[in-house]
């Protein structure tokens, strides 16, 4: 575990752990790298795993403003930088998927292969969530022992089984005015970067609950297929949308060490 | 199932069903009678149980206007003259405690005994969770079949199993601008009313979840301690706030008619309603 310094003086937490190919895991913006987890333990097996939290969350520094996809994807290539890896795999799910699309989309020379969940524009749905969500900010804040993380908790649809895990780390993670802040951030479309994605490229998806692939949430995958054709599509059966990596680690893992080692970075 | 018409020309839904004491069950403003949906068989084999929809959900008018403590109060009374019932046990839960507590002050003729969830006031905690709720129906609607109902009931905390089950029972029930105007009108206080209640009184709260007893949302029982020094007190081990009514039907009928047969209405009592205490 270290920290970078960014161009912009924020301190920007990252770590690296595990032996192979570069992987970096990129989690959505509440959970960041604690969305990783579960899976975690099978990766590492695996893989060079190179974690971050985005800035806005988590132990990096959590600004109210100067938040942007651009800067994300910048910040994960000073880590890059920092670390000597010259290419990796990239995995992002639920809003990770922006980073992840962003970053090969820009640096494709950096790029391995990518598996993300397909998450691109802001739909209407995660538009609307998000406006309940800084309703919750404002109400209760989140980070400061009250009812905030709960309720953004399940705003997000996360599984019951892990509603108190989940809200223990929006607690420990979140800020409300950088939280909105990164809401702000990521009201992008980058529908023009997908037809730039010319590596090996895997969908991601739990095909139930609200945030599931056939939602208005989860449904950047559609296009994705369109504008990507060669993308393949792994979907978790009985996964709720984004959460398969905390719900079904072992699956998500085997479908996407299968990938990966399909298109080896080092010999 | 029938209708009444109130003095403002409002159409309000209630049911009488079973034989014994008359029994009032009032559920909250948007679960409204389908909140007694599991208790309802255990009771109805004791009592002569009344159900109504309070005005702007549910089965009744749903005007975005006109909504208050005051006329829901006034409505159950119209239905209980109507039924020509003199006498009457009450039973709520959630928000309809609020209902309860004003009308056994202001009607306590009427009023044999008094169970509820201890709200008798607006809580901050409250306050908050109505105006997310208002966001929540501002960006999806309600009763559109959209994700309106399913985030309510996630932000009221229903129990994982009731979660579908609530949530198509707010699709049926509410509008969005009534849903509001209900929230508005339960911003009252009725601290007053408390010092005015001399019937028997019993407390039934859960004991976990956002609306649990220890949290401000469910904290007006302390009050209750404080100026119904003899208001009895159930709490249910596990149960989620207000909905234990759903999750818990046989514990809780179990400690209401408990209750209920140490405060049996005397014949005439029933029959007229001349008992005095």
């Amino acid at each position: 575990m270290a920290y970078i310094v960014s161009n912009d003086d924020k301190k920007i937490w990252y770590d690296v752990g595990g032996e192979g190919d570069p992987l970096i895991l990129i989690g959505g913006s509440s959970l960041v790298h604690r969305q990783w987890d579960f899976l975690l333990p099978f990766l590492r097996d695996r893989f060079k795993v190179i974690l971050y939290d985005q800035r806005g969350a988590g132990l990096s520094d959590r600004p109210p403003k100067d938040i942007t996809v651009e800067q994300w994807v910048d910040d994960l290539k000073s880590i890059l930088d920092e670390v000597g890896v010259k290419k990796a795999h990239l995995f992002g799910t639920s809003n990770g998927s922006f980073i992840v699309i962003r970053f090969a989309a820009k640096y494709p020379e950096r790029t391995g292969a990518i598996a993300h969940y397909g998450m691109h524009k802001l739909t209407e749905q995660s538009a609307k969530m998000s406006r309940i969500g800084a309703t919750i900010c404002e109400e209760f804040g989140v980070g400061n022992g009250s009812l905030g993380a709960y309720f953004l908790v399940r705003l997000y649809g996360m599984p019951h089984a892990y509603e108190e895990w989940e809200t223990q780390r929006f607690e420990e993670n979140l800020s409300p005015e950088a939280w909105k802040s990164m809401h702000v951030a990521l009201q992008v479309d980058l529908t023009g970067d997908l037809p730039k994605l010319k590596g090996p490229q895997l969908l991601l998806v739990g095909d139930s609950g609200l945030i599931g692939k056939d939602s208005d949430y989860g449904s950047g995958w559609k296009e994705v297929k369109r504008l990507c054709p060669d993308v393949e599509m792994a979907i978790i059966p009985g996964a709720e949308g984004t959460y398969c990596v905390v719900t079904h680690p072992a699956e998500v893992a085997k479908e996407v060490i299968a990938f990966f080692s399909k298109h080896r970075i080092m010999g | 199932m029938s209708y009444v018409t109130s003095k403002d020309g409002l159409k309000i839904w209630y049911d009488i069903t079973g034989d014994g004491e008359p029994l009032v069950l009032i559920g909250g403003s948007s679960l409204v009678h389908r909140q007694w949906d599991f208790m309802l068989p255990l009771l109805q084999d004791r009592f002569k149980v009344v159900l109504y929809d309070q005005r702007g959900a549910g089965l009744s008018d749903r005007p975005s206007s006109g909504i208050s403590v005051e006329k829901w109060v006034d409505d159950l009374k119209m239905i209980l003259d109507l039924a020509g019932i003199k006498k009457a046990h009450l039973f709520a839960t959630s928000n309809g405690s609020l209902v309860a507590i004003r009308f056994a002050a202001k009607y306590h003729e009427i009023t044999r005994t008094l169970i509820h969830y201890g709200i008798y006031k607006f809580t901050d905690q409250y306050r908050k969770m109505s105006r997310i709720g208002a966001t929540i129906i501002d960006e999806f609607g309600i009763g559109n079949r959209s994700l309106g109902g399913y985030f309510l009931s996630r932000m009221f905390g229903t129990p994982p199993l009731y979660e579908d089950w609530v949530a198509r029972r707010f699709e049926e029930n509410l509008s969005p601008d009534p849903w509001k105007a209900m929230h508005k009108a339960l911003d009252v206080d009725l601290t007053k009313e408390l010092q005015r209640i001399k019937v028997p009184q019993m407390i039934l709260v859960g004991e976990k979840g956002p609306l649990g007893k220890d949290t401000d949302y469910a904290s007006g029982w302390r009050e209750f301690k404080r100026f119904c020094p003899e208001t009895e007190f159930e709490v249910k081990r596990g149960s989620n706030g207000t909905f234990l009514v759903l999750t818990h039907p046989a514990e809780v009928a179990k400690v209401v008619i408990d209750f209920l047969s140490k405060h049996k209405m005397k014949p005439e009592e029933e029959k007229h309603g001349l008992y005095r205490e």
